[in-house]
């Protein structure tokens, strides 16, 4: 990811041609911003230290005079974040409001308040329909405004470019004139109907989050917290083949979808939702084969559409389903799970440290999809087994909550000769205590009592014990701030 | 030249002095080329005879008129021909044995002729580390015998590529190595010390060749004369070092550097039942165990399970075993390992499959892995951990729908390839056995369910009857099965 958004920076400040019309979208600069951001990552193969700082940038749309909107990618694991005028290049630094990774949305705040009252906010328009005319503002180099007309496309839920879930998208039929130069806000008759964060130069097709999404964002954040957007947490597979319908006793046009798997603890379970269930209708919209229904602004559209943007955590859902003989109405109370809360977090949590801890040279870390991403893009299938096996069955394996922690290294001591070569082991108990997060493992360690040694027991059946004497915690400590120069042994939260 | 003489290479090196010289002439002459045309099973149409190919190698001739060479010479061979270095005569030759887990054959000819005037070459003992040795044999670049020189640079326990899967003592030599020297022998003052049989391909490692030495060789001689190769025997266990002092410490061992911990014992292996986790393995046969397991064996440092390589299955090994601070003497009866062979390629078989209503299953192994190379994480995971989670003792192999014949009955069932069978019809399936005879059993229709697949595969049983002729004519599948046997059944 990291490439493809300095590319677009790159692109952002270089692109010089193609002048706009004089006057038109000049009136968009007060309103539109440059977000200088530099960040810097954390090393999850090296919890205890950070890696080299970089500079991401990109568009922000002035919302309010303290809110501005960006893509929730440019503020993650940022550590200074600045607005400029794109027309004559004051600056001042903004402070994150808040963020949401799984819908790339933020919304940060400029710190001076006259930099802040000089802004022209600008209003939301609800939606767009298919055939509506859009405008695309972009900037040049020099802050020259470059506008670009398209039209509206169509709507369909997909993953967008930079999130990590499905979500209600506009597709827009435009030829930009500068290109994709990143995050290009587009508006229709002067209101914001969505953000791009993918352009297709060769289809000539903008993917905007659109502003339903946008407004849901907003929403949220009116009583003061922000909850995200809601889940239901199953899965579902069209029912398309003969046999199968057959098998299934359902009639040829009979609608619905077949239920293939529901995340325990989540909205779907609690309502009683069953794998193998056949959802027939969502709040009275009838499901079809495919997985769609007929919403009355868009036309067919995904299912998930009606768990997600059209809805708030807390809200209630009614689900037809049908179960063998019986016909059964849920009622799910939708509800979100923060990302970090997932046994093993998802790699777009950022801005926290790696959970880790260091002891007898021993170095213990949370699984994460970050800690497996280190083995690269195809990390599915080049990071060790053992570990993408507890990530891809973390549901099956623990309660939410709960998390996985492996043993990534031992730094040799003189303490832990022999295991010098053990890696990526699963911790399973501790002094005989089960371990479900790294706080486990201190907590196991400091509260041992008087006991001679310290045993790490591992899932995997092939691997030792561990054997840490007690009493040489602290030297190996030391050893490990001495020789390995890390001077943070743990991080706990 | 099939691909893998290209992969495995051999040596060859002389020796200096003049009783050498004269040894090797005599050597020579009992150095033979072989040619081979095989059939290579293609595993993506297994009901097809495979690819036609052709390749050479070298062997020698031993006592009792026999021609020893690689198995890799000679796996999937159609049509062995035989070549004296002094004659263009070619005799026919037929494999009497084969050792395909340690890279080893004999050949017999039913030409008596073809033995005339030459000598069996003797075998010598393991030769000392940076003495010379000479390698013969035909490899590539010319019709005629190559020699080549060179020391021994190494003595240790390696991979054996022809299986993929085994490992057995095997010496380094620092000579040029080709492809065709394969199954040519290693001489030192005119005995055999080793066969060449493997080099490192590439430009990773340089005057790198390897061979297989006496110890392995005569094991093989030894197995086969009760007129069968059975094979090596397994311990079946994991073991960890014991280098660590506070694990020592806490065990109650001495700072002796003795000692190798148990960490698993396989069932169904050898050990099951008489060696368990967290047992400390302090010698066997009366060698002590070193804390890194290796052991002292005819002057060299050499891993433990070097006593067990030179037994049979059947034989008996006697472990100093200190468990609970007792210590006791552990007798384990050797035994081979079948839960291990899916992890080694296969030769001189008919690939197992079975076709049903165009989808064609097929078990899981290491032939598998190298023709689909597949990516499914939950494939990758059921290879990976067969052993680990003891998969194999309910079920023997793993089943795979690895490809769809298209036809109108199965077009919607793609999301199924490169999944293992779970179940059919309610029974669970542990063998290809299992499975042809849960889909012949009557029924209305067949509900196939995958490991990782959250809804089932539904195959109607009149449309599967109706579909049959059609798929095979369609597809060209002469036989819709080849049932063979499962690991545990040979």
């Amino acid at each position: 990811m990291k490439t493809s958004l300095s590319l677009a920076v790159a692109l952002l400040l270089l692109a010089c041609h193609l002048p706009a019309a004089p006057g038109v979208g000049g009136s968009y600069e007060p309103s539109v911003l440059r977000v200088r951001v530099t960040r810097q990552s954390y090393d999850f193969i090296r919890p205890w230290q950070k890696e080299s700082p970089e500079q991401v940038g990109g568009l922000g749309v002035v919302l309010g005079p303290d809110r501005i909107l960006v893509p929730g990618w440019l503020l993650a694991d940022a550590t200074l974040v600045e607005v400029e005028r794109i027309g004559d290049g004051s600056r001042c630094e903004a402070t994150v409001e808040c963020v949401d990774y799984t819908a790339n949305l933020g919304l940060i705040r400029p710190k001076d308040a006259d930099f802040a009252q000089a802004l022209k906010p600008l209003k939301i328009r609800d939606m767009a329909k298919r055939g509506d005319r859009v405008t695309a503002v972009q900037f040049e180099g020099n802050g020259t405004p470059s506008i670009s007309e398209g039209t509206i496309k169509g709507a369909e839920v997909a993953v967008p470019p930079g999130a990590h879930s499905s979500f209600l998208v506009y597709r827009v039929a435009i030829d930009l004139e500068l290109g994709n130069t990143g995050i290009t806000p587009f508006f229709r008759r002067g209101k914001l109907i969505g953000l791009m964060v993918g352009y297709d130069k060769s289809g000539s097709t903008a993917t905007l989050i659109p502003s339903p999404v946008i407004q849901h964002f907003l929403t949220d954040l009116e009583d003061g917290s922000y909850d995200g957007f809601p889940l239901a947490g199953f899965t579902t597979v069209a029912i398309r083949d003969p046999q199968f319908r057959r098998y299934l006793g359902m009639e040829n046009g009979e609608p619905g979808v077949y239920v293939t798997g529901v995340v325990p603890g989540n909205p779907a379970a609690k309502a009683g939702l069953q794998k193998a269930d056949i959802l027939v209708s969502v709040d009275h919209y009838t499901i079809d084969r495919h997985g769609q229904y007929e919403d009355p602004n868009y036309g067919p559209l995904s299912l998930s559409y009606l768990f997600s943007t059209r809805r708030q955590a807390g809200e209630k859902v009614i689900c037809t389903v049908r179960r063998g003989e019986e016909v059964l109405e849920l009622t799910m109370t939708l509800d979100y799970m923060a990302r970090d809360d997932y046994p093993v977090p998802a790699a777009y949590v950022s801005d926290r440290p790696p959970r880790f801890l260091i002891a007898g040279g021993f170095v213990f870390q949370q699984l994460s999809d970050s800690l497996l991403q280190m083995w690269g893009d195809d990390w599915e299938t080049k990071a060790p087994r053992r570990l993408t096996r507890i990530a891809r069955h973390q549901w099956d394996l623990l309660q939410p909550g709960e998390h996985a922690v492996v043993l990534t290294r031992a730094l040799p001591t003189p303490e832990n000769i022999g295991y010098e070569n053990l890696a990526f082991l699963a911790v399973e108990t501790v002094n005989g205590k089960a371990v479900k997060s790294v706080r486990d493992v201190a907590d196991a360690i400091q509260n041992a009592g008087p006991v001679q040694y310290h045993v790490v027991h591992f899932a995997e059946s092939d691997a030792p014990d561990l054997v840490i004497p007690a009493g040489t915690m602290d030297l190996a400590d030391r050893f490990v701030r001495e020789r390995y120069g890390i001077s943070q042994l743990m991080q706990l939260d | 030249m099939p691909k893998l003489f290209r992969s495995l290479f051999a040596i060859l090196l002389v020796a200096g002095s003049l009783r050498g010289a004269e040894a090797l002439d005599q050597a020579l002459r009992s150095v033979v080329r072989i040619q081979s045309t095989t059939m290579q099973p293609d595993l993506t149409a297994p009901w097809n005879v495979g690819r036609m190919a052709r390749g050479t190698g070298s062997g020698f001739v031993i006592e009792g008129q026999r021609v020893m060479t690689n198995a890799h010479v000679v796996s999937n061979a159609r049509f062995l021909g035989l070549q004296r270095p002094d004659s263009p005569r070619i005799f026919p030759a037929t494999v009497a044995f084969v050792a395909h887990d340690c890279d080893l054959a004999i050949l017999a000819v039913e030409d008596g002729s073809f033995f005339d005037g030459l000598q069996p070459l003797s075998f010598g003992g393991v030769p000392r580390l940076d003495s010379a040795v000479a390698t013969i044999g035909y490899p590539i670049g010319g019709q005629r015998m190559s020699v080549t020189r060179g020391i021994v640079s190494r003595i240790e326990f390696q991979s054996y590529a022809h299986s993929g899967l085994d490992a057995h003592l095997t010496i380094q030599t620092d000579a040029a190595i080709n492809p065709g020297n394969s199954g040519g022998p290693v001489v030192q003052d005119g005995k055999v010390v080793g066969v060449a049989f493997q080099g490192i391909p590439g430009a990773m490692a340089q005057n790198t060749g390897y061979m297989i030495p006496t110890p392995v060789i005569e094991r093989f001689l030894a197995d086969i004369k009760d007129g069968r190769y059975d094979g090596y025997p397994e311990l079946a266990i994991s073991t960890f070092n014991l280098l660590n002092k506070p694990a020592r410490d806490r065990l109650g061992l001495p700072a002796d550097n003795l000692g190798l911990l148990v960490t698993d014992v396989q069932p169904q292996g050898a050990c099951d039942g008489l060696l368990q986790r967290d047992d400390v393995l302090l010698s066997i046969d009366g060698h002590p165990i070193m804390s890194d397991g290796q052991i002292e064996l005819g002057g060299e440092r050499l891993l433990m399970v070097e006593v067990v390589e030179r037994k049979f299955i059947g034989d008996t090994v006697v472990f100093g075993v200190l468990r609970d601070g007792k210590q006791r003497e552990v007798k384990v009866t050797l035994k081979g390992a079948w839960f291990y062979r899916y992890r080694a390629r296969e030769y001189d078989t008919l690939p197992r499959y079975l076709v049903f209503a165009g989808l064609v299953f097929q078990p899981l192994n290491l032939d598998f892995m190298r023709t689909y190379q597949p990516k499914d994480p939950d494939l990758l995971d059921a290879y990976e951990f067969f052993i680990d989670d003891c998969v194999y003792v309910e079920r023997p192999e793993l089943l795979v729908l690895s490809s769809i014949l298209a036809d109108p009955i199965n077009t919607q069932l793609n999301r199924f390839t490169m999944s293992v069978v779970e179940s059919v019809n309610g029974q669970p399936i542990g063998t290809l056995a299992q499975l042809d005879a849960a889909l012949s059993a009557p029924a209305e229709r067949y509900v196939i369910t995958f490991q990782g697949a959250d809804w089932p595969l539904v195959l109607e049983a009149d449309k599967v009857a109706a579909a049959h002729d059609r798929i095979a004519q369609q597809y060209g599948i002469a036989k819709d099965k080849n049932l063979g046997k499962a690991l545990n059944e040979e």
